[in-house]
């Protein structure tokens, strides 16, 4: 048997090869791709999320004055926080009940599914936790507090 | 030389496919903006005005005055411009005035409208028109 006629087809076997390797490091590189994209979207839909919550707390916090009406009289009681005595402006018993309420109570009373720390930045008061794991989302209102100008700031993030 | 017209093709195939596959993966990686931040941004310029409004800040009609509390109220990665149309209690117009340099670009709209009172008396009317945007 003539010796160049074992390497007859060789080739196309080696072009085989080199084709499956090269389909396979494109197919790997494509599953990670969904995969990135998968785990991006998650994390940006959660964020969104946690977004809206933090606007919608703001949002009771600023406008309204809660329910009951009169609910700081009896925190434990209350089955909405407002902190708004009217549009925008601040109550200050109201204030003071919420910034003296039991930390898990008030979680529970915002929603429940995030920890919080709520601050008043130039009153200097704060309440809650201090804001950790890696997504920390962060949202501000301006009110009137006494008759100037006070920047209410939430800061929310899913508890261990 | 024979075969290489496949090579090539070959080639050019995985460039393109790995220059696709790249691609949409940075432009996944990439950061959009939700939308929440302008939402944020409006509340905040309507919440600024009304505090404004609420302490008689712009009842003043002082524009250093008005300038001062805004740029003071307002978080720094915001710019806010506003425009203040003022009328006589008989609707006729006064004068205009403008606080803060007007925004170009991309910005939020909103109104206001507010009366200016002499004891329980009507002096003026306003309609202020705000804009805002970030830094």
């Amino acid at each position: 048997m003539n010796p160049k006629d074992k390497l007859k087809g060789q080739i196309i076997s080696l072009d085989f090869i080199v084709g499956v390797i090269i389909f396979l490091v494109l197919f790997g590189m494509l599953l990670t791709t969904f995969a990135s994209i998968s785990d991006y979207s998650a994390y940006n839909e959660q964020r969104r999320e946690m977004e809206m919550a933090t606007s919608a707390i703001l949002e009771i916090f600023a406008k309204t004055q809660g329910y009951p009406l009169n609910w700081e009289e009896s925190p434990s009681n209350a089955t909405s926080i407002g902190l708004a005595s009217s549009d925008r402006i601040l109550d200050n018993r109201k204030l003071n009940a919420f910034l003296s309420m039991d930390y898990n109570t008030a979680r529970n009373k915002i929603g429940g599914a995030y920890d919080f720390q709520f601050r008043l930045a130039n009153n200097g008061s704060s309440f809650g936790q201090e804001p950790s794991g890696s997504m920390v989302v962060y949202s501000s209102r301006i009110v009137l507090h006494g008759n100037s100008a006070e920047k209410m700031e939430i800061r929310i993030w899913r508890h261990s | 030389m024979k075969g290489y017209v496949f090579a090539i093709d070959a080639a050019i195939a995985v460039i393109i496919a790995a220059a696709v596959i790249a691609v949409s993966y940075s432009y996944s990686l990439s950061s959009f903006p939700s939308g929440m931040e302008w939402v944020s941004a409006g509340r905040i310029a309507s919440d600024a005005v009304a505090v404004m409004h609420y302490n008689g800040t712009l009842q003043s009609l002082n524009e250093e005055d008005i300038e001062s509390a805004l740029n003071s109220i307002l978080p720094e990665n915001l710019y806010m411009s506003m425009r203040l149309d003022i009328y006589k209690s008989n609707l006729d117009f006064l004068n205009s005035m403008q606080i803060n340099q007007d925004m170009q670009g991309n910005h939020k709209k909103g109104r206001w409208f507010f009366m200016v009172f002499e004891g329980s008396e009507v002096q003026k009317f306003a309609m202020l028109e705000y804009k805002v945007g970030f830094r």
